[in-house]
C-alpha cells in the first residue's frame, strides 16, 4: 500500500505539536502540503427524570417517554451525554491545483457510566461497562468546481437538517427507556418529529452550489429492519444486508445574510427495498421531507414535516413492517422558535413535535404498538464564551398507543458543552 | 385507518402549503434583496469581496478608482507586523501577507476598487501559512480579513484579523463555519490583537482624534514604489519576509533564516539562495 509520507509525518508530528504549543494547539496548522486539526465537543448534563407508565401496567410498544417500554413508573438520574455525543474529529486536507482532498475520522466517547450490557453480558456500571464508544465517521473526499464526492461513513442526507436545525442538539431532549441509565447519547427530538438521519456507509456527490442551491444524492449501505416495539419483523426475517443498496437524495437553497434575513429550505427523500428471506416478499421503504429555517433579527424558526411508507419511526426501519411484513406508514413534523438576546448571546428557545406510527394490516385496532410520540421542549443556551456553552432544558415527552394507552416523561437536564 | 389517512392528509397539506409558502418567501427575499455585496473571488474559505461602508457617517471613497493590481500587490507587500519578544524586548517585522495570499488578493482587490462606489470598500480574508521555526516542516495558519479603499491618494486597509488563529467548529461532525466569525475592520472601533502594525516607509498608521490605530493603515503607493526601488539597489536591504535591516549578528542571523524560509517556499532559485547566503555571510 502507498502511503502519503507527508500525511504520515503530519499525524505523527501533532502530537508534539500539541504538546509543545500551548493555547493555539487546537488551531489548525500545515504540516507540509496538509492543514490538519482536532475538533470536536465534550458535553455533560445532570438530568432528572420522572417516568409514568399508562395505567395498569400495560405498555406502550414503541413509545419513546420512558415507561412506555418498561410498563413500569420510575425517577432516572444520570450524569449523562446529551443529544449530541462528545467527538473527536480528526481532519486533514491539502489542495492539488484547483481540487481539494481530505480525510475525517470521528470518535464519539460517551460519558455515561450506566446500567449498559457490558463484558458479562449483563447490565453494569462503570469502567466494565461496554456503553461509551462510537466511531461514527470515517470517511475520505475529493472537491472541485465539479462539485464534490464522499466515500466512508457519514450523516444520512434524510432527515439530516432537520437533527442539525433542531435546538435540543445542544441540549438533552427526550431521554426514554432506551437511553435512559446510558447509551451513548440522548435522543432529542428523534423520534418526536423525525427519523434519525443516522450515521450509514455511502458514497455521496455533493454538487457546486448554484447561488445557494444544491443538490447531494447518495448510494447508501442498505440497513436491517429493528423491531423496537416486539410488534414488527425484523432483520432475522427481513434481511436484506447486501440485497439492494439504499438511495438517499436532497436538494435545498441557502439564502440571505447571516447578519440579516436568512434562511434555508430542503426537501429531501429515501429509498430502500426491504426484501423476505421467507415467504413475506418485499416492501419498498420510501420517505420524503421538506423543511424550512428562516432567520432574522436574532429571531429563527424552523419547521419540518416528514411522510413515509415502510421508513417505520424513531430510527430508519424501526418498526417499519407488522408481523405480517406489511409496510406501516408514518409521519411526523416539528417547529421550532428561538431567539438570541442581543449583547448577551443567550438563546432561549421551545418547540413541539411528533411522530406517528400507522398500523399495518396486520395490526389489531387495539394494539398496543405506539400511535405517537410527541414532546415539547424549553431550553436556555447561554455562550459562557465563544466555546462554552451552558444549558438548561425543559422536555415534557408522551407516548401514546393506538389502544389508548399513555405514558410520559417528564425530564430537567442542565449541563454545559464545550467545544474545541 | 380512515381517521389516521384523514389526519395525515390534512398534516401533509399543511406542510406543503407551509413548504410552498417559504419557498416563494425564501425565492422572493433573495431576489428583491440588495445587492449590497458582490463577491469577486471565493474559495476554501477566503474571499474578496465588495460591501457597503461599515460606517453610514464615513466620508465617500475615492472610488471607483484605476490601480494597477502590481501596484496593489507591492503595497500590500511593504505590511510588516511588529512583534516584540516579550523576554528580550527585541523587535522583529514579519510581512502580513504571503506570496500566495498577494497573488490571490492583490488583482481582486485591484478589480474591486475600479468597480467599487464612493459608498463601497472592498473586503477581504485570506489564509496564510507561517513557518513556525525557519525552514520547519510545521507552519501555522493564520486568518487575514479586513477592509481596503482609496481615499484622498492612499490605499487605507482595516484589519479585523491579523494572522489570528484559524479552525473550524464541529457540530455533529459538520465543519461548516469559523470557530468564531471573521472581523472585517471597522473604521469606528479598533481591533485588538497580540501583534500590531508597522509604520514603513510609504505605510503610515492612521490616526484620529482618538490616537493612533494600530489595525488600521494608509499606504502611499507610490511612495512604497520609491522606497522599493531604492532598497532593490541596496545589496544588504530587508527582504519581503525579513527583518528591518541592520548589521547586528542578531539580524544577520534571522536574515540567514528569512533566506532559508525563502528557499523553502521555492520563491527563490537554488543558485540566488546560495548566492545571497555568500553574500550575507561575507558581512561577518
Amino acid at each position: 500500500m502507498k502511503v502519503d509520507k507527508r500525511l504520515v509525518a503530519s499525524t505523527s508530528a501533532l502530537a508534539l505539536l500539541l504538546a509543545s504549543h500551548g493555547a493555539a494547539a487546537l488551531d489548525a496548522i500545515e504540516v507540509g502540503e496538509w492543514k490538519i486539526d482536532f475538533s470536536g465537543n465534550i458535553n455533560g448534563f445532570a438530568s432528572d427524570v420522572k417516568c409514568e407508565a399508562p395505567a395498569g401496567g400495560v405498555t406502550v410498544d414503541g413509545g419513546l417517554a420512558c415507561g412506555s417500554l418498561s410498563g413500569r413508573d420510575y425517577n432516572d438520574n444520570n450524569i449523562r451525554t446529551g443529544l449530541l455525543p462528545s467527538w473527536l474529529g480528526f481532519h486533514a486536507e491539502k489542495t492539488d491545483g484547483d481540487n481539494k482532498y481530505g480525510v475525517m475520522i470521528g470518535f464519539q466517547p460517551g460519558i455515561d457510566g450506566g446500567n449498559q450490557n457490558g463484558i458479562s453480558g449483563g447490565p453494569i456500571d462503570g469502567g466494565l461497562g461496554l456503553n461509551s464508544e462510537n466511531l461514527r465517521q470515517v470517511y475520505l473526499e475529493w472537491s472541485g468546481n465539479w462539485g464534490g464526492i464522499r466515500i466512508g461513513r457519514d450523516l444520512g442526507l434524510f432527515g439530516s437538517d432537520a437533527i442539525l436545525s433542531d435546538m435540543t442538539l445542544l441540549g438533552v431532549g427526550t431521554v426514554s427507556d432506551i437511553t435512559q441509565g446510558g447509551g451513548n447519547t440522548s435522543l432529542g427530538r428523534i423520534g418526536v418529529g423525525y427519523v434519525y438521519a443516522d450515521w450509514k456507509g455511502q458514497i455521496q456527490y455533493s454538487s457546486p452550489k448554484f447561488g445557494g442551491f444544491q443538490i447531494n444524492v447518495a448510494l447508501v449501505d442498505p440497513w436491517g429492519l429493528v423491531n423496537l416495539s416486539g410488534q414488527s419483523l425484523d432483520a432475522g426475517t427481513f434481511d436484506q444486508e447486501g440485497s439492494t443498496y439504499g438511495l438517499e437524495g436532497k436538494a435545498s437553497f441557502t439564502f440571505g445574510d447571516p447578519k440579516n434575513f436568512n434562511g434555508k429550505v430542503w426537501v429531501s427523500a429515501i429509498s430502500q427495498e426491504i426484501k423476505s428471506a421467507g415467504a413475506f416478499g418485499s416492501e419498498d421503504a420510501l420517505g420524503y421531507d421538506v423543511g424550512a429555517k428562516l432567520g432574522l433579527a436574532g429571531f429563527e424558526a424552523v419547521a419540518y414535516y416528514y411522510q413515509g411508507e415502510g421508513i417505520g419511526t424513531t430510527g430508519f426501519l424501526f418498526d417499519a413492517v407488522d408481523l405480517a411484513g406489511n409496510a406501516r406508514d408514518s409521519d411526523g413534523f416539528y417547529v421550532q422558535a428561538t431567539f438570541k438576546i442581543p449583547g448577551i448571546g443567550t438563546k432561549i428557545g421551545a418547540s413541539a413535535g411528533e411522530s406517528n406510527l400507522d398500523r399495518g394490516p396486520a395490526d389489531l385496532p387495539g394494539t398496543a404498538l405506539v400511535s405517537k410520540n410527541e414532546s415539547i421542549v424549553v431550553g436556555i443556551y447561554h455562550p459562557l464564551t465563544s466555546f462554552l456553552n451552558l444549558v438548561a432544558e425543559y422536555t415534557q415527552t408522551k407516548a401514546t398507543a393506538h389502544n389508548g394507552a399513555e405514558a410520559k416523561e417528564t425530564a430537567i437536564a442542565i449541563g454545559a458543552i464545550l467545544f474545541y | 385507518m380512515k381517521m389516521e389517512n384523514r389526519r395525515r392528509s390534512c398534516r401533509r397539506q399543511l406542510a406543503i402549503a407551509s413548504g410552498a409558502l417559504a419557498l416563494v418567501a425564501a425565492i422572493t427575499c433573495a431576489a428583491d434583496a440588495p445587492r449590497d455585496v458582490i463577491v469577486l473571488w471565493s474559495t476554501n474559505d477566503q474571499w474578496v469581496k465588495i460591501e457597503p461602508q461599515d460606517d453610514a457617517a464615513a466620508s465617500p471613497n475615492d472610488h471607483p478608482t484605476q490601480l494597477a493590481s502590481e501596484a496593489i500587490s507591492n503595497a500590500l507587500a511593504a505590511l510588516r507586523i511588529r512583534i516584540v519578544d516579550e523576554d528580550t524586548a527585541a523587535e522583529a517585522q514579519r510581512s502580513v501577507f504571503t506570496a500566495e495570499e498577494l497573488r490571490n488578493l492583490a488583482p481582486r482587490i485591484a478589480s474591486g476598487l475600479a468597480k467599487a462606489g464612493p459608498r463601497q470598500d472592498v473586503t477581504f480574508s485570506t489564509i496564510g501559512s507561517h513557518p513556525r521555526s525557519a525552514g520547519g516542516l510545521v507552519k501555522d495558519l493564520g486568518v487575514n480579513a479586513g477592509r481596503v479603499f482609496y481615499d484622498d491618494g492612499k490605499i487605507n486597509v482595516i484589519f479585523g484579523e491579523l494572522q489570528s488563529g484559524y479552525r473550524k467548529r464541529n457540530v455533529f461532525g459538520q465543519r461548516t463555519e469559523d470557530f468564531t466569525p471573521r472581523q472585517q475592520g471597522s473604521r469606528t472601533k479598533a481591533a485588538e490583537y497580540e501583534w500590531a502594525l508597522a509604520a514603513r516607509p510609504g505605510v503610515e498608521l492612521h490616526s484620529n482624534a482618538d490616537g493612533v490605530r494600530k489595525d488600521w493603515v494608509e499606504i502611499d503607493a507610490a511612495a512604497v514604489a520609491s522606497s522599493a526601488a531604492a532598497v532593490s539597489q541596496a545589496p544588504a536591504a530587508a527582504t519581503p519576509e525579513g527583518p528591518v535591516a541592520t548589521k547586528s549578528g542578531v539580524d544577520l542571523e534571522q536574515r540567514l533564516k528569512t533566506l532559508k524560509e525563502l528557499r523553502d517556499k521555492n520563491l527563490i532559485s537554488e543558485e540566488a539562495y546560495r548566492a545571497k547566503m555568500q553574500e550575507l555571510l561575507s558581512e561577518l
